[in-house]
């Protein structure tokens, strides 16, 4: 009987802690899946669910060959999920990363920390380098298995030419759907070149990979447009080249050079090439730098003067053939006006006053066919004043004095290109006014755009004007020819081809305001063929050794000139007048002592070593100059009389 | 004599009579007519102490209970057996499905990494190819640019025959020019 008894209060208590049991979980499931069941649903949705935006490759970039100038390439970056890493083991990542990614572990240490979105949420995704994976960092993360640290795939910008063409192209900045323009091309153009995004939703497994039959959306990204530039790759490489040699032997601070072509408008090159200084030898401007041939001005000196004579004609005050009385040195105002080189009396025509360069010569015409408010006119019917439009950023209109602030001595120092300032963009666009009949084109470097849907697209430009009269253009073109020919630019001749141009030569202001002995920006502008102008060029380079624009800018014009007609399969100007010019400019050029040629490779160092030995000479030479007991045992004393900046006669 | 109507069976419900006179369902049913309501016209005139009759009832064959049976547990073993195959072939798809889908993620992950390549080669291409790359090769193979060249011009119209004299004449007389820019290279 007891027995029963107790086997019946057993299955009682075993019947109430069941009963228990079952009511626990039976609360808990209530609890769970009624009064948290959205809330947990929602939080295992939100564990599964990936809503990745999808980056959109950007447009490339090309020249107007077709060659890859910019283009994306996709590659991996490495990212953490913060949330995933725990706060104790943060310097272990931090420890084993900081090697296979060489990033300091005390920055990565920070960046593994948990932070949270703007909404709120855990931030789910940092990138921890924004620099691109190699193949062996990859399978070095891979070994490493560090959960919440993965890769991504994303476009990566590549500029296969390294530097050409850096300061046009510009550069881009990542962010975090994509890259940004940042400079250049890809700044103005970054609408274009920017695609559209893409979304995608799925729910994601514990390895990460897709769950068949969840969720999802898919939005494909929208790659960017392309950009057709009108640079020639090879072109924009032999005159980057040039000029850096150039610059290297002459010394200089910097150099600039354009080609373009007359008729299109179209910019075949434009490179600006730094000298030698504390950040290393001359070299050609990177993508950081601004792209000088648009945002710097400077004073265009003699350039200017066939603004002034131009006009002059064009208004009929002056023909070629008018003969001044021109001395060396005229009163200006309150100043004076004088020829670079020293001379008397002469009676010079105004072809001649622009062959010779006469600031003399200009000023009185100037003086005699305009007033300030004429002068200003001038100036600004060239272009002056106002930007090429040229489509680069940053573009600068140049400097220009108000009329009433030419007092008594702006009219003649602006007819010889001084109390002003211009972009190299807008002096050479003056020639290839003057190049093209007198009608300005407007200069462009993007020529087209192609999109998936509309194609290639050509960018329309702004119609040209009748900026001076045809034969007034005809009869200038003829005077620049006697520059190079017979003028102060013999070393601009080009073989095969007859040239036309100019050159320049400013003084530079000094901190204090006054004009520096010595220290001038040359120049050298032209165009060729020049009795059927297809292609006119700009070098200009600041403060050379050999000071002048035709013995300095005018040999690397020359070189590029001669490059860039025979990359555009210019036919060679008759045999009848190429070689009188090429014939006259060498035999002047001999005359002078001009050596006329760029010099490359190893030249460069022994011109810099011989330039040297003469400085070193002649300091001796002062020293034992002012001190007779010292003997000036290292050096030459046949050298002591070269000047320490350069060794070029001044020819303008 | 033997009656008939006495070996009337009672139906499956323990009922005896029928219900309105209807007929019955089915070959071996019979029809029986309603009972009379006068006991004296039924009764027979040789037994009058035997008691009266019940009044006759009407009854029907009932339908054989295991007929219905059958068609049922065939119904439900086909509804069964329709419902794993379909739960089978359910399976089966998701399962083709899942795997179908994992592959489609194994060809995406191949597609990128052959646009990857592509764009990679792509790019080591244009490095290849580009001006900086070919003068730098040059000049390490030690090629130098040339310093004298010529100009070679067509005399003639398009259409015109090509003449051999023409042409080195054209030669010769760019080979002059050349000679003399190169006696006077300033």
């Amino acid at each position: 009987m007891r027995l029963v008894e107790s086997g019946r209060a057993r299955i009682t208590a075993l019947l109430v802690a069941f009963t228990l049991l079952f009511g626990v979980v039976a609360v808990r499931l209530v609890h769970l899946q009624v009064l948290s069941g959205d809330e947990l649903a929602r939080d295992a949705l939100e564990q599964r669910l990936v809503d990745r935006t999808i980056p959109a490759a950007r447009g490339t970039i090309f020249d107007r060959n077709g060659r890859d100038l910019a283009l994306d390439v996709p590659r991996e970056f490495v990212f953490v999920d913060p949330s995933m890493v725990r706060d104790e083991y943060r310097s272990e990542y931090a420890r084993r990363l900081a090697p296979v990614l060489g990033i300091d572990a005390i920055d990565l240490y920070e960046d593994l920390g948990a932070a949270t979105t703007p909404a709120g949420k855990p931030l789910r995704f940092r990138y921890l380098s924004r620099t691109p994976l190699t193949d062996r960092q990859v399978r070095q993360l891979d070994v490493l298995g560090l959960p919440g640290v993965a890769t991504v795939t994303e476009p990566d910008r590549d500029y296969p030419g390294d530097d050409l063409a850096a300061p046009i192209l510009g550069a881009v900045q990542r962010e975090q759907y994509g890259l940004k323009g940042l400079a250049g091309l890809e700044k103005v153009y970054d609408d274009e070149l920017t695609g559209t995004p893409g979304r995608v939703v799925y729910e994601r497994d514990r390895e990460g990979r897709e769950i068949p039959h969840t969720r999802r959306e898919r939005t494909p990204a929208v790659r960017g447009n392309d950009l057709i530039l009108t640079i020639d790759s090879s072109l924009q490489n032999q005159v980057e080249q040039t000029l850096v040699d150039q610059v290297a032997a002459q010394q200089a601070r910097r150099g600039i050079a354009i080609v373009i072509d007359v008729h299109t408008g179209d910019v075949l090159a434009m490179a600006t090439a730094h000298g030698a200084d504390a950040d290393g030898p001359a070299r050609p401007a990177d993508a950081e730098d601004r792209n000088r041939a648009v945002t710097d001005v400077f004073e265009p000196g003699s350039t200017n003067k066939i603004i002034t004579v131009a006009s002059a004609m064009d208004a009929a005050c002056v023909a070629p053939e008018s003969v001044f009385d021109v001395p060396g040195r005229m009163a200006n105002g309150d100043a004076f006006v004088s020829d670079d080189h020293v001379h008397g009396l002469e009676r010079w025509n105004t072809r001649t006053i622009i062959s010779e360069s006469s600031n003399v010569g200009t000023a009185m015409i100037a003086k005699q066919c305009f007033d300030a408010s004429g002068m200003d006119a001038a100036l600004r019917n060239f272009g002056y004043g106002s930007t090429s439009g040229v489509g680069l950023p940053d573009e600068e209109d140049g400097i220009l004095k108000p009329p009433d602030e030419y007092y008594s001595t702006g009219l003649a120092t602006a007819s010889f290109g001084y109390g002003m300032a211009a972009t190299p963009m807008q002096v050479l666009d003056v020639y290839t006014t003057i190049a093209n009949g007198g009608r300005s084109v407007q200069p462009r470097i993007v020529r087209a755009t192609v999109d998936d849907e509309r194609g290639r697209r050509e960018l329309e430009i702004a119609p040209g004007r009748q900026v001076v009269t045809e034969p007034t253009a005809t009869a200038m073109a003829d005077m620049l020819i006697g520059v190079v020919a017979t003028g102060t630019a013999p070393c601009a001749s080009v073989r095969g081809y007859e040239v036309a141009g100019k050159t320049g030569t400013a003084r530079k202001v000094g901190a204090d305001g006054r004009y520096l002995e010595g220290v001038n920006v040359a120049s050298f502008v032209g165009f060729a063929p020049a009795r059927a102008p297809r292609l006119a060029a700009i070098v200009v380079l600041d403060e050379p050794a050999g000071r002048y624009g035709g013995t300095t800018a005018a040999p690397v014009f020359a070189e590029i000139m001669q490059f860039a007609l025979r990359q555009e399969r210019v036919v060679p100007t008759a045999a009848s007048t190429a070689p009188a010019q090429w014939d006259a400019a060498a035999a002047i050029a001999r005359e002078r002592g001009n050596d006329c040629s760029v010099p490359h490779g190893d030249e460069i160092d022994q011109i810099l070593a011989d330039r040297a030995e003469r400085a070193r000479a002649a300091e001796l030479a002062a020293a034992a100059a002012a001190d007779p007991e010292l003997d000036p045992a290292d050096g030459d004393p046949s050298n002591a009389a070269d000047t320490v900046a350069g060794t070029d006669p001044p020819d303008e | 004599m033997t009656d008939l109507r006495a070996e009337r069976r009672p139906t499956i419900d323990g009922r005896t009579g029928v219900r309105g006179g209807a007929m019955t369902r089915g070959a071996a049913a019979l029809a029986f007519a309603p009972a009379p309501t006068d006991p004296a016209q039924s009764a027979p005139a040789t037994f009058p102490d035997r008691p009266a009759r019940p009044p006759r009832r009407h009854l029907d064959v009932a339908p054989n209970p295991h007929r219905g049976s059958r068609l049922a547990r065939f119904l439900v073993a086909v509804g069964i057996a329709a419902t794993v195959v379909c739960l089978f072939v359910i399976v089966a798809a998701n399962v083709v499905m899942a795997q179908q889908s994992y592959e489609l993620d194994r060809v995406r992950a191949q597609q990128q990494d052959a646009q990857r390549s592509n764009a990679e080669l792509r790019s080591e291409v244009a490095r290849l190819s580009s001006p900086s790359r070919i003068v730098t090769e040059a000049e390490r193979l030690g090629m130098i640019p040339a310093t004298d060249f010529g100009f070679v011009q067509s005399t003639g119209a398009h259409d015109a025959p090509v003449n051999g004299d023409a042409v080195a004449e054209t030669l010769r007389d760019t080979a002059e020019a050349t000679r003399a820019a190169d006696d006077s290279t300033p």
